[in-house]
């Protein structure tokens, strides 16, 4: 929690308010349990997860049947990479949308070089309950705070990060497609990212 | 061998690399770097998070229940057949999409079709092709902006009987905060924001009250530099029980009971 200390414990403890554990710790405690071969860690993880990884497939390709490949593809990597999971370099949700992007971009790269139709039927999964109407509220809630912290980037800044992150373009690619000096480029991609990065990184404490 | 970069060149680009966004060469130089640099890997799992959270800013769309359903199945005999050595087969038969979308959904959809089709199309061509896929990227965005208005006001009406949402507002001042409440696991999450710096010493505690009066400490918090902060609990109260939701300035560490000024405070819808 933020600004927790020693003490606030001790006074949290008097009152019998607990930390939310069922946030990273808990998709820690399935992933070590995956890495053991406990398929219902795995069940779980996808039940946690799948939605969110969904949403930012079908953003990325506009494509409902591509993107359901991408979720398969994103929680096998999971089950097969679990033993080499490293909690230091990033929460398990920040492991889960990296691989799906990089999934994602892959199609979206391939696709470029060989063009498909999209069709609107395709372009947009149905809406269906959420299977945790909590889960659901807060990434909701920190889906509107990330996108108010983008609109609040100089519209060149955020447009060069759009690029970087929903395109999977490098800033060569940027500078080159849009004309700027790639110094630039790599100003903008640094300051918005240290942006964001202290706008957002209190949203750590109660990740979804 | 790579020559590693300069600690100073590195931090510069841990974001771009956190992007992906890096030549092969720079990512190597970085790498090299990493090795033998713990505040640059501590740097980089922050920026890998701020990446990721991009990741969230994109609409909320959930799988079809049964499409899913179908998925998450493959996935437990992979695994399976994996641990046995049996390879399963590979394309289970997935029911046909179901449809229609509604009309926020719908009018989104459109309009990244307009997007995708123009992309289809043009993109990777020249620089004005781009320019102008960056405005219709503007487009997108801004068309999304009305949809995701209505999304969160149908969220917020299929968040009952679960999820009680509690607004927590300030008397003429710019502070405010929305709370969330899942009675089935006692969860209590909040967001709030706009709030002003705090003395040394001083901390934010965040308050249950109770309509018999309690009133339960749910921990301290402190805002970042932009006001933000988000606090995450676990306590049980009965759904009836709730009379208010607060927030006070108390002293560092926290107090067993409210003394300071209520900041911000709302009442279950």
């Amino acid at each position: 929690m933020n600004g927790h200390t020693g003490a606030t414990e001790a006074a949290s403890e008097r009152s019998g308010i607990t930390e939310n554990p069922t946030l990273d710790t808990a998709d820690s405690a399935l992933l070590a349990r995956m890495s053991g071969g406990d398929e219902s860690a795995l069940a779980t993880l996808y039940d946690r997860w799948s939605d969110r990884v969904h949403s930012l497939a079908v953003h990325l390709l506009r494509d409902a049947r591509d993107a359901e490949d991408i979720v398969e593809e994103t929680f096998w990597q999971a089950w097969r990479g679990a033993t080499r999971y490293d909690a230091a370099r990033g929460n398990v949700g920040t492991w889960l949308l990296t691989i799906c992007r990089s999934r994602s971009l892959d199609k979206l790269r391939s696709r470029r070089r060989r063009p498909e139709e999209t069709t609107l039927d395709d372009a947009h999964a149905a809406a269906a309950p959420q299977p945790g109407a909590m889960d659901a509220m807060v990434t909701m809630e920190t889906g509107r705070i990330v996108r108010a912290a983008l609109a609040e980037l100089p519209i060149e800044q955020r447009q060069t990060l759009e690029l970087a992150y929903f395109r999977g373009l490098s800033q060569s690619e940027i500078a080159e497609k849009t004309g700027q000096p790639l110094g630039t480029i790599k100003t903008r991609v640094r300051l918005a990212m240290a942006k964001l990065r202290d706008k957002l990184g209190f949203l750590q404490e109660v990740r979804p | 061998m790579t020559q590693p970069w300069t600690h100073e060149n590195t931090m510069a680009e841990l974001g771009a690399y956190a992007l992906d966004a890096l030549a092969p060469d720079e990512r190597a130089a970085i790498e090299a770097h990493l090795k033998t640099c713990a505040s640059c890997r501590d740097e980089l799992t922050a920026m890998r998070n701020t990446a990721a959270a991009m990741g969230t800013s994109v609409p909320t769309q959930p799988m079809d229940r049964i499409r899913s359903a179908s998925v998450k199945q493959r996935l437990l005999e992979r695994a399976k057949a994996e641990r046995s050595g049996v390879t399963p087969i590979r394309s289970a038969a997935i029911p046909a999409r179901p449809s229609p979308l509604p009309w926020w959904l719908a009018a989104a959809a459109s309009i990244a079709f307009l997007v995708t089709a123009y992309q289809a199309v043009n993109i990777g061509r020249e620089r004005d092709t781009l320019r102008t896929a960056l405005i219709s990227e503007s487009l997108h965005v801004a068309g999304l902006r009305d949809s995701l208005a209505e999304r969160e006001r149908t969220l917020l009406a299929m968040a009952g009987p679960d999820v009680r949402v509690v607004e927590l507002v300030a008397n003429n001042r710019r502070p405010n905060a929305r709370m969330f409440w899942a009675q089935s696991t006692n969860t209590w999450t909040m967001f709030a924001h706009n709030l002003p710096a705090l003395p040394s010493g001083r901390t934010y505690q965040l308050w249950l009250i109770t309509r018999d009066n309690q009133r339960i400490s749910a921990g301290t918090f402190a805002p970042n530099a932009s006001g933000d902060a988000a606090v995450s609990a676990q306590y049980p109260l009965p759904a009836d029980a709730l009379q208010m939701i607060a927030v006070t300035e108390e002293p560092a560490g926290g107090v067993p009971q409210p003394t300071g000024e209520v900041l911000i405070a709302g009442q279950p819808r």
